[in-house]
């Protein structure tokens, strides 16, 4: 297990210094010079090669590379060619924003689907099985950025029970609470559908076990054999799908963050590369690779735990 | 005491709830009466006046400065009025005085606002490589009377200094003794602030405050608070916008259509032509454009109606020029104003340019992308095949740069455009020789155009202005360089029951927004 652990760690460092060289190959394979479209139009020379100095883009790439991934193993990621603000500081005012609303719209997902999963299995091959899937498959179509548009039709504009834009107000939780309820749901709406079917899948497998087999010839109830002894095991690959879903989730949320104007890892990231604010971008770059790498590192670990076959494998 | 519940009880309470909940229609935006909410569409980057980039880093400014005059409402014809300045006076060509209203006072203790804070402001842009450098180009030096007076001194007669420079961006004043106490420059946090509102807090990429000024003594605005919220996206905006979320935004030209058949209620719809020029730029110095034959081919090829139409819902008119239309400079019409395809077969014929393709560059949005493919069916009924390659922004700002590569020799043709100021030569300024290889892409050189620029920056008679004007307008169509195509609409939505004050820029003033 713990050889295990080591490469996988070992692994994880390997893609996240392979993540930022490509970064840095495409910053300068990219076409466009970063001074020119930050500044406009009525930049005078000497100022473009003020910013590309200022970008650290003047001087040769390895070099830039190296003081690059020296700086980050120190916590420095630079500072904002604008603002002139530290990267990091930056980062950390704005992830917990996307954090909150990543885990939020996975939370009421895997709620939901989870028990739509089940469902479907309790009442398995029944009109009730079949129209749960068709809602499954009709949540994983529809785009998050049209569920976003027409929540916030419904409930800010028609009803105005909810804000249509912004992540609330400092210090007051309700507000904050509030302002989180349309992105999480119009973030988590597709990924309800994709997990009651895993669930579904997942469980009908398992319900063909013997440990089953064994609590039906107990004569416990259908339901509770589902819930309790079935899901139990079910569930398990739910959990490196959460790995990635979360991954995917921050990454997808720069849409949603876009239509309800809420500040996150997205909109940072998004108006950097449209301004080509370098140090900006491959600090949350590194960042966020890393983040979802040391998430799906411990999800394997987490899998590697709690599932004997796993255990097994490793063991040999 | 006992908690019993039951379903049904459970049921009940819920019902209630959602019932008390519909029942309360601001339950989610109490909006404040006394607070203006607007919109922008991006977060600010640097407020220091030397290092402004974008909209939000020029309106926080507007509130939280002064400068000696201020513009009035674009609609209104953007006319000047004294602001910081009492006193405002030509002493001759070159020399400017101003006295400074008493009772300007600087936060944390800097004192009053000074002629040295005026003298401070201007020089270091002028000659500096700040970008806004242009607008002191004229600037000699400025001479400090008293606290209050000074005198601007030019280095030649510069008849629109008092529009370009004075009004905003590089024109707002900043206090040098906190300035220098900062180290020189400053990005997010004010040194000291002297106009009508104070920022109070910047929620990044989400929110700017600003509160009133208590030390102010100027004019009260009408608002103790402004709200600018941040959202980039247009359509976005509007949504917000139903749901009460601001007072006032601008949105995309494309929704007036579905707008004016369902009027949010109480709301207001703003149509006017922004300072936003737009253009086809033809590039004579690529091969197959060198002859002035084929490049009026394009020019009597091109449907404005078409492009006005598709991409603009026939909102603005086709513009004669770069100077905005409807002011006192802009040139009646084009002289190339009836579309005439059979004279456009007839001149590529002519130069024997049948079956000719070229290369349209254009920017991704959907606009630009709309513009170009527009361009390409009316070109293509003369016989001219157009690719277009769209391209996203960064690459596109190097394209003409003679800097970053060659490309700028072989550019064919270019949908540009350009935020415009109020006075012409702001806009004619990009396409003087020297230009060629920085921002004019049409390798456009023409010496009278250039005397003629030189002579108007210092010509006070209008009427003369307005002949010199025009005159580079048509040299720059006789080139056979440049399709005029339209100057960009500016379309808000706003309470009815408010005032708005939109600047040159097209961007709003706060300070003077008021309650009807």
């Amino acid at each position: 297990m713990l050889r295990y652990a080591v490469k996988r760690i070992a692994l994880a460092v390997v893609i996240l210094i392979t993540v930022m060289l490509a970064m840095y190959a495409m910053v300068f394979l990219v076409p466009g010079d970063p001074a020119s479209l930050a500044l406009g139009p009525r930049a005078t020379p000497e100022l473009k090669a003020l910013l590309r100095e200022r970008m650290g883009l003047d001087e040769p790439v390895l070099w830039q590379v190296w003081h690059f991934f020296r700086s980050a193993a120190t916590g420095d990621l630079g500072y904002d060619v604008w603002s002139k603000r530290p990267v990091l500081d930056q980062i950390l005012e704005f992830f917990p924003n996307t954090l909150i609303l990543g885990v939020a719209a996975l939370g009421w997902a895997l709620t939901l689907g989870i028990a739509l999963g089940a469902t479907a299995v309790v009442w398995r091959d029944t009109v009730a099985d079949r129209l749960l899937g068709i809602l499954s498959v009709g949540l994983i179509s529809v785009p998050a950025f049209v569920v976003a548009i027409y929540a916030i039709l419904i409930f800010a504009v028609w009803l105005r029970w909810l804000p249509a834009i912004g992540a609330g107000n400092p210090g007051d939780p309700l507000s904050q609470l509030r302002a989180l309820v349309l992105p999480a749901f119009a973030l988590g709406v597709g990924w309800v559908g994709y997990l009651a079917r895993l669930v579904r899948a997942s469980l009908l497998e398992v319900m063909g076990e013997n440990h089953i087999r064994t609590a039906r010839a107990f004569g416990l109830p259908e339901s509770r054999v589902v819930l309790r002894y079935g899901l139990r095991v079910a569930i398990i690959p739910t959990i490196a799908l959460m790995a990635v879903g979360l991954g995917s989730i921050l990454s997808s949320a720069v849409f949603v963050e876009t239509v309800f104007g809420r500040p996150g890892i997205g909109t940072l990231i998004t108006g950097a590369v449209q301004k080509r604010n370098y140090p900006v971008v491959m600090g949350t770059v590194l960042f966020m690779t890393a983040f979802y790498l040391f998430i799906v590192t411990a999800a394997d670990l987490l899998i590697a735990r709690l599932d004997p076959r796993v255990r097994d494998v490793l063991r040999r | 005491m006992n908690w019993n519940t039951n379903r049904r009880d459970f049921l009940k309470a819920a019902g209630a709830g959602l019932a008390a909940a519909a029942a309360a229609p601001n339950f989610a935006w109490a909006a404040d009466g006394d607070t203006l909410r607007i919109r922008m569409d991006a977060d600010f980057q640097v407020l220091d006046p030397w290092g402004i980039i974008g909209g939000l880093d020029e309106v926080i400014p507007r509130c939280t400065q002064v400068s000696l005059v201020r513009m009035g409402d674009m609609r209104d014809g953007n006319n000047w009025e004294l602001y910081a300045a009492e006193k405002l006076e030509w002493l001759d060509g070159t020399r400017l005085a101003f006295t400074l209203r008493d009772g300007l006072m600087w936060t944390g203790d800097f004192g009053p606002v000074t002629a040295e804070d005026v003298k401070f402001s201007y020089e270091r842009i002028a000659g500096s490589d700040s970008a806004w450098a242009y607008q002191f180009e004229k600037l000699k030096e400025v001479e400090v009377i008293d606290a209050r007076s000074g005198v601007i001194h030019l280095t030649e007669a510069f008849a629109p200094f008092i529009v370009i420079a004075m009004p905003y961006y590089g024109g707002h004043i900043v206090c040098k003794a906190a300035v220098e106490a900062a180290g020189g420059s400053y990005t997010t946090e004010i040194p000291a602030q002297c106009g009508p509102f104070l920022l109070d807090s910047w929620e990044q990429a989400q929110k700017v405050t600003l509160k009133a000024n208590p030390g102010w003594t100027g004019a009260a605005p009408a608002f103790s608070t402004v709200e600018i919220y941040i959202l980039g996206d247009d359509q976005a905006a509007q949504l917000a916008y139903e749901a009460d979320a601001f007072d006032f935004t601008r949105i995309a030209p494309g929704a007036v259509r579905q707008l004016k058949e369902a009027m949010p209620e109480g709301a207001t719809l703003i149509e006017a032509e922004s300072t936003r020029y737009v253009w086809l730029t033809i590039n004579q110095n690529a091969e197959p454009l060198k002859d002035i034959r084929v490049r009026q081919a394009i020019q009597y090829a091109y449907d404005s109606d078409a492009v006005l139409q598709g991409a603009y819902d026939g909102l603005v008119g086709r513009s004669a020029g770069v100077v905005q239309p409807g002011t006192t400079y802009a040139r009646t019409k084009n002289l190339i104003d009836t579309r005439d395809v059979e004279k456009a077969k007839a001149l590529l014929a002519e130069a024997g340019a049948e079956g000719l393709t070229l290369n349209l560059v254009a920017l991704t949005d959907s606009t630009s992308q709309t513009i170009a493919q527009i361009i390409q069916a009316s070109l293509g009924e003369a016989g001219i095949t157009v690719e277009i390659q769209p391209t996203e922004e960064a690459a596109y700002w190097a394209l003409g740069d003679k800097t970053a590569g060659d490309d700028y020799l072989s550019l064919e043709l270019v949908l540009q455009s350009f935020a415009g100021g109020v006075d012409p030569t702001e806009n004619l300024v990009w396409f003087r020789p020297d230009q060629i290889g920085v921002y004019n892409w049409t390798f456009f050189d023409s010496a009278e155009y250039e005397d003629l620029y030189q002579t108007s920056l210092t010509e006070l008679d209008p009427d003369k202005r307005r002949a010199m004007f025009n005159r580079m307008e048509d040299l720059m169509e006789l080139s056979g360089d440049f399709v005029f195509i339209c100057f960009e609409p500016l379309v808000a939505i706003h309470d009815s029951d408010l005032q708005p004050v939109i600047l040159a820029d097209g961007h709003p003033d706060p300070v003077r927004f008021t309650r009807v």
